[in-house]
């Protein structure tokens, strides 16, 4: 009995040094899985909400600690997104001036330049900016993972970030950037943009409005 | 007309067959015809051997013969025109293969993915060498910095009018004002280093040029996850490069099935694939197809006509006599030309159709008059073959390779087949004499004479209306030569329908032995041009030849002196730090302006060398290559420069239509100044009476205008091709007028009139199957042939006769 006692435990000894290396390498993959499965989900969640959106006014605030400035910058101002391709950035403080965007053109006014009208086919630097800023207001994130590593970092509020990978040129300036999403998942209520070189961009909406009629006026410079 | 068969040609002929089909029976009357007529009858069988022989060894010959479909051996023999197609064919022009890109169910999901599976499956494609779905790693941020850096090479003294508010204190004020602006845009981040070193956005200058510069790269493309995608994005462009030789049918085949298995793999796409490989292999199998069809139409017709007409079938040797002939002449013609074309092969049924006319003539006299006949028939055949072969002799002074390789081959056919008709067929020919009478009176009364005549008269006039007309400004086109299927030209529209570049920019290419010494050439013609003409392209526009670069950087050391620096400096930084800006935030911009390690390097610099593969071709030797909308007002203003230019020349559809059309022009003047010579010199060899030479010379003239009214009838644009086919029919409406004008009685204007039919038929025969060609180029000359000899043997028998009554 004793013999078969000391067998037993031998093996109990020898299956507990195979097994434990062994669920925990498997243990770390399902993890993994499970992440990227519940980012998906996110993602998917996020997206279905987001799609149903057309419309968007918002209150907004900027603020910008950048290499180039002694002090970080804070602008405040309001926004509209009209889906699919309108885009207006009204700033308020601390300089006034106005951005919109409409398909394929670009309307830019400032007290001292008065309006300028630029083709975005034109002006492919200017095209890309746009495209940075409609994609992050889109909600379509799940078609960018194959440029962006994607983890969800809070699930609520959800939080997701978004670092881009080696083969996207964004990588060469951005490390991440994080989006912060309401409780009901349906907008954004912060984006946090992290340059390579430390700078931090923070944009904080508040009174969001979803859905709402748009006045004509937004899209035109009076 | 009718033609009545079985009925004897001539009922007065009656004769001792023993004596009538061999030559004369003592030696003493032979003469050297007779002899040599015995020989070959004696050894018939052993001759026949050979012949089969020979026929066999040409038809093994000829099946290893390459045959090329090479457009430019109809193009004419000059080196600037040598020197355009070898531009060409080693050029982008020729060894580009473009692929549009679209889902099928209309999703482009998965678009870009699929892009990239079908550019690495084409990769793998032996012949292929290079594939690019788009731009890659494309960092406009760096392409700024860069640009900025190289900047006090690029300035011109006229650039200088960027600096002209610099030490403007409100300016410098204003420019900080924007900055903030652009920094707290959103998705600004990658502005920062741009601003820093080029805060005053010198560089968007340059950065135009080079937009300006990329978009004359040929395609209206816009970039999707760094792929080229329409506006759209609903398709995208692969564009691949390939070793395969446009000119090469075999290795264009290769290729485009190599490509078509490729496309197979991907069902799920629908792939329009733009080469000019396709049209090497469309043009080949168009005009074999054509080939084959009119062989079967010729033989059908001749042995239809045999049947119907004579009744017997040893008249079976004199139809395929001209095809024997053909095979014969192909063979020689592939030890004494260095090429031959499927043109030249395309022109046999024409060549049978005028050949079988002499077999004709001599059997008629053989079956009707025996050997006497024969005999006598020999002289006006052999004149007749040399009016025909008499043009095709003019060919000769052509420069253009293909006219010639035609002349070669028409004219031993020719001869091959007269001698044949007389020294050896006739000695299988039977000696029943059963040949049709065919009613065409060779007499009309006065009134029927002016009735023909007013009805000429009419449609004479019409037709010379339609050549007076005729557009000979297209003539020269080269795509007339282009005989690909339709579907071909359809992928092509609905290619430029998604991505534009349907019109060809216009090339100017300046060579020289090495980058450096022809860019100060380049650099000129640039600097004449890129205000005068539309549409103006060159790298010279932004970059300036290493002398330039030197006169360039000195002057911007002399302009920005370290004062200068130095007080702008203190301006621009006060200015920056009102809006929060850090002192040192402009550092790498006053850096560079301080910097005196700039040093020129390569003609080229790293930054623009994304360019290179558009603007500089080493063939050979160097070739920098100007861009330009190849317009007749822009052709103009720039060969008026290029003169002080010795080392550049144009490459351009329409300046390659204007120089082969002043080839051909000229060619087609010295053929016809010869034909015309020969072709007096033969009406007065032979008619000598004026009236008759005028009116043997009305089947020529008419036959020449009516062809411009079926033109016009059929909608056919008067090509080269066309122009050198009635040379040709000058040749075979002189027959029928000065034998039917010569005919000093009724009676011999009677037979003169059924030989006249038969060449007629035949010819026709030979012309007509042309017109179920395929091929513009057959086509057109079918048309142009069957119009010709109907009007030229329409005109010689009923007006010749009626203007004779009419003016007795």
């Amino acid at each position: 009995m004793k013999k078969i006692k000391r067998v037993e435990k031998l093996l109990t000894t020898i299956l507990i040094i195979i097994i434990i290396p062994v669920t925990q390498t498997f243990g770390s993959d399902v993890e993994n899985i499970s992440d990227d499965v519940m980012v998906d989900a996110f993602l998917l969640e996020v997206e279905q909400n987001m799609s149903s959106i057309n419309t968007v006014h918002a209150m907004f605030v900027q603020k910008k600690e950048m290499a180039m400035f002694d002090i970080p910058i804070t602008i405040k101002g309001e926004f509209y997104i009209q889906n699919p391709d309108k885009f207006s950035w009204i700033v308020a403080e601390p300089i006034e001036y106005t951005l919109i965007l409409t398909k394929d053109k670009v309307k830019k006014w400032d007290k001292s330049n008065g309006t300028q009208e630029l083709s975005l086919k034109d002006n492919p630097m200017f095209k890309a900016m746009i495209e940075q800023i409609t994609f992050w207001f889109s909600g379509a994130y799940a078609s960018c993972k194959k440029d962006y590593d994607i983890k969800l970092i809070q699930k609520e509020p959800g939080i997701l970030e978004f670092a881009p990978k080696k083969h996207n040129p964004a990588s060469q300036i951005l490390s991440a950037v994080t989006l912060t999403f309401q409780n009901d998942k349906r907008y954004i209520s912060k984006i946090t943009l992290l340059e390579k070189n430390l700078d931090i961009t923070e944009l904080i909406f508040n009174d969001v409005v979803i859905n709402s009629k748009i006045n004509r006026s937004v899209w035109e410079i009076n | 007309m009718s033609i009545k068969p079985g009925i004897k040609f001539d009922q007065g002929n009656e004769f001792d067959k023993g004596d009538q089909f061999n030559p004369p029976g003592k030696s003493n009357d032979l003469d050297k015809f007779d002899k040599f007529f015995n020989f070959t009858g004696k050894h018939k069988i052993v001759l026949l051997l050979l012949f089969s022989l020979l026929i066999t060894i040409a038809l093994v010959r000829i099946a290893k013969v390459d045959f090329v479909n090479d457009i430019s051996v109809m193009l004419p023999d000059s080196p600037e025109l040598k020197r355009t197609l070898h531009f060409i064919n080693n050029s982008d022009m020729s060894d580009t293969i473009a692929f549009s890109i679209t889902c099928k169910n209309g999703s482009n999901k998965n678009l870009i993915s699929k892009t990239d599976a079908f550019s690495e499956k084409l990769k793998k494609i032996s012949l292929i060498t290079q594939v690019v779905t788009g731009i890659e790693n494309f960092d406009i941020s760096k392409l700024r910095k860069d640009i900025i850096t190289l900047l006090p090479l690029l300035l011109s003294k006229e650039d200088y009018q960027l600096f002209k508010d610099i030490e403007n204190s409100e300016y410098l004020i204003e420019k900080a004002r924007q900055m903030f602006i652009m920094l707290t845009t959103p998705g600004s981040s990658f502005l920062q280093t741009s601003l820093g070193t080029d805060p005053f956005g010198w560089s968007n200058q340059i950065l135009n040029n080079l937009q300006a510069l990329s978009k004359a790269m040929g395609f209206d493309v816009e970039l999707d996850n760094r792929h080229f995608v329409d506006k759209t994005h609903q398709y995208s462009l692969v564009i691949a490069k390939t070793s395969a030789p446009v000119t090469d049918a075999k290795k264009s085949q290769t290729l485009l099935l190599a490509i078509n298995d490729v496309i197979k793999t991907f069902p799920d796409l629908d792939i329009v694939t733009v080469c000019g490989h396709k049209h090497t292999l469309s043009n080949q199998k168009v005009v074999k197809k054509d080939i084959f069809i009119t062989t079967i139409i010729i033989t059908l017709s001749f042995i239809v006509l045999m049947l119907c007409m004579f009744k017997t079938f040893d008249a079976l040797t004199i139809f395929i006599l001209p095809f024997f002939a053909i095979i014969i002449s192909v063979f020689i013609s592939s030890f004494i030309l260095n090429s031959l074309s499927f043109f030249m092969i395309g022109f046999a049924a024409v060549i049978a159709g005028i050949s079988v006319d002499y077999g004709i003539h001599l059997f008629v006299a053989w079956k009707t008059q025996g050997y006497k006949g024969l005999k006598n028939t020999i002289r006006p055949v052999g004149l007749a073959s040399l009016s025909t072969m008499g043009v095709f002799v003019s060919f000769f002074i052509s420069s253009v390779h293909g006219y010639k390789e035609l002349a070669v081959f028409s004219i031993l056919s020719i001869v091959i087949c007269v001698l044949l008709s007389i020294f050896f067929v006739p000695h299988f020919w039977g000696r029943k004499n059963v040949i049709p009478v065919i009613n065409i009176p060779a007499e009309l009364s006065t009134g029927k004479s002016r009735l023909i005549l007013i009805g000429w008269g009419v449609i004479f006039f019409f037709s010379m209306i339609c050549l007076v007309n005729s557009d000979f400004t297209k003539a020269t086109d080269i795509s007339a030569f282009d005989g690909s299927e339709p579907s071909v030209f359809d992928a092509e529209e609905e290619f430029y329908s998604i991505w534009g570049g349907r019109e060809k920019p216009g090339v100017i290419v300046t060579q020289g032995k090495d980058i450096e010494t022809v860019w100060q050439d380049y650099e000129l013609i640039a600097d004449k041009l890129k205000n005068n003409i539309d549409g103006f392209n060159s790298l010279a526009i932004i970059l300036p030849s290493k002398k330039q670069q030197r006169e360039n950087l000195h002057r911007f050391k002399e302009f920005w002196s370290k004062e200068k620096i130095s007080m702008v400096k203190e301006k621009f930084i006060n200015a920056t730090q009102a809006y929060g800006f850090q002192k040192k935030a402009f550092n790498n911009f006053f850096g560079l302006l301080e910097s005196n390690d700039l040093s020129i390097t390569s003609q080229i610099p790293e930054v623009l060398q994304i360019f290179e593969k558009h603007f500089v071709k080493e063939i050979e030797s160097t070739n920098l290559l100007s861009y330009f909308h190849d317009t007749k007002e822009n052709l103009t203003k720039i060969e008026s420069i290029l003169k002080d230019f010795p080392d550049s020349y144009i490459v351009s559809r329409r300046e390659l239509s204007s120089t082969i059309g002043k080839q051909l022009i000229f060619d087609l003047k010295k053929i016809s100044l010869f034909a015309l010579c020969w072709v007096f010199i033969l009406i007065m060899f032979f008619l000598r009476r004026p009236m008759d030479i005028l009116l043997s010379l009305l089947p020529v003239v008419t036959s020449i205008s009516f062809v411009f009214l079926a033109l016009h009838l059929l909608s056919i644009e008067v090509s080269a091709i066309i122009l050198i086919t009635l040379i040709i029919i000058l040749g075979l409406s002189l027959d029928y007028g000065v034998f039917i004008s010569s005919a000093d009685s009724l009676k011999n204007r009677k037979s003169v009139i059924i030989a006249a039919t038969f060449s007629m038929l035949t010819s026709l025969m030979g012309a007509g199957a042309l017109l179920f060609a395929s091929h513009p180029v057959m086509f057109s000359i079918g048309v142009t042939l069957v119009t010709g000899i109907i009007a030229a043997y329409l005109s010689a028998v009923f007006c010749i006769p009626a203007f004779k009554k009419v003016l007795k």
